[in-house]
């Protein structure tokens, strides 16, 4: 608005900001949920977690958190360290871990409830086991994977995920 | 492409249903308001979301909205150069009963809308109208002419500004 015959405009003042003890602590939390949201505390990541016993070598990478209705897997290496072949190792999953999670599904296909049979493992040979799950129910839910050999030989790893609702 | 074209088809759907239930149904907002508000939100929303359906992402993604809302706000406040950029400045649109064809253009008002909200004001002829001045939240205000002088107006104490 530049002509003389124009509405006034506004005086100025000096700009500063205020905000209340409560608004200011409101806001603090406001600005620190996108924060860490761009810093990945929300979204999902894996962990890895190694054990070894006489002859057999185990690692499982599976999701450390993640939210709900998400699907990930947990997938296990199973490997044959030892000198001798081993006839047959039995990869058995938690179902205390595993009902936490809606639609399971074992790639390979489980002869028995969540339990994946792998056979002739030659010395060094590796096995995959994929364990497919959907975030269900939120909160941290455990359980341990237990791999155990046709020499009795047996390997434990503790899986833990954290579901955001 | 199809996507062009099935926005275009269902805005002049939602527009043509909301003229056929005439002005009385949608008295306080025009098509237009109610297309791009109904609209806007249906386009962005899947964009913005995707497919993640938790709280998680729901909150996330709000916190995020109200913190870019208190950025500009405090911007807009700290700065005058951010404020013009970010609310535009008022326009005058009628001068001393005299409509402003430049800016009407600029701002793409039509008499009628003017009328129409000077009616609203209690105002009848525009040679009541001191100023017009479109603000910067769109909404038109009107200052009166002052009783006693050359052009009819309001006493001053009955002056109204929308």
């Amino acid at each position: 608005m530049a002509s003389h015959d124009d509405p006034p405009e506004a005086p100025r003042i000096e700009r500063k900001l205020r905000f209340g003890r409560l608004q200011a602590v409101g806001l603090l939390t406001m600005l620190a949920i996108p924060t860490l949201a761009l810093a990945g505390v929300f979204g999902a990541s894996s962990a890895t977690v190694r054990a070894d016993a006489a002859g057999i070598s185990v690692e499982a990478t599976y999701p450390e958190r993640f939210r709900y209705k998400e699907i990930h897997r947990v997938l296990l290496r199973v490997r044959n360290s030892g000198s001798e072949p081993i006839d047959t190792v039995e990869v058995a999953f938690d179902p205390a871990y595993v009902l936490r999670f809606s639609t399971p599904r074992l790639i390979p296909a489980a002869t028995r409830p969540f339990r994946v049979p792998l056979t002739d493992l030659e010395p060094g040979a590796e096995r995959i086991v994929l364990l497919e799950i959907q975030a269900e129910r939120y909160g941290r839910h455990e359980g341990d994977v237990l791999v155990t050999s046709s020499r009795g030989d047996s390997v434990s790893l503790r899986l833990s995920t954290l579901v955001f609702p | 492409m199809e996507t062009v074209v099935r926005v275009a088809a269902f805005y002049l759907l939602i527009l043509l249903g909301l003229r056929l239930l005439g002005k009385r149904d949608m008295s306080q907002m025009s098509p237009f308001d109610l297309v791009t508000l109904l609209l806007i939100p249906e386009l962005v929303s899947q964009a913005v979301l995707r497919e993640d359906f938790s709280a998680t992402n729901a909150v996330v993604a709000l916190a995020t909205l109200f913190t870019l809302v208190l950025v500009t706000s405090t911007l807009s406040h700290m700065s005058s150069r951010a404020e013009m950029l970010i609310a535009s400045s008022p326009t005058v649109l009628v001068r001393h009963g005299r409509l402003l064809e430049g800016p009407m253009n600029r701002e793409r008002i039509a008499p009628s809308e003017i009328y129409g909200e000077m009616h609203k004001a209690g105002l009848y002829d525009l040679r009541q109208v001191r100023w017009a001045i479109l603000e910067s939240d769109g909404k038109i205000s009107f200052i009166a002419e002052e009783r006693g002088r050359d052009h009819p107006g309001k006493e001053p104490e009955e002056a109204t500004v929308l």
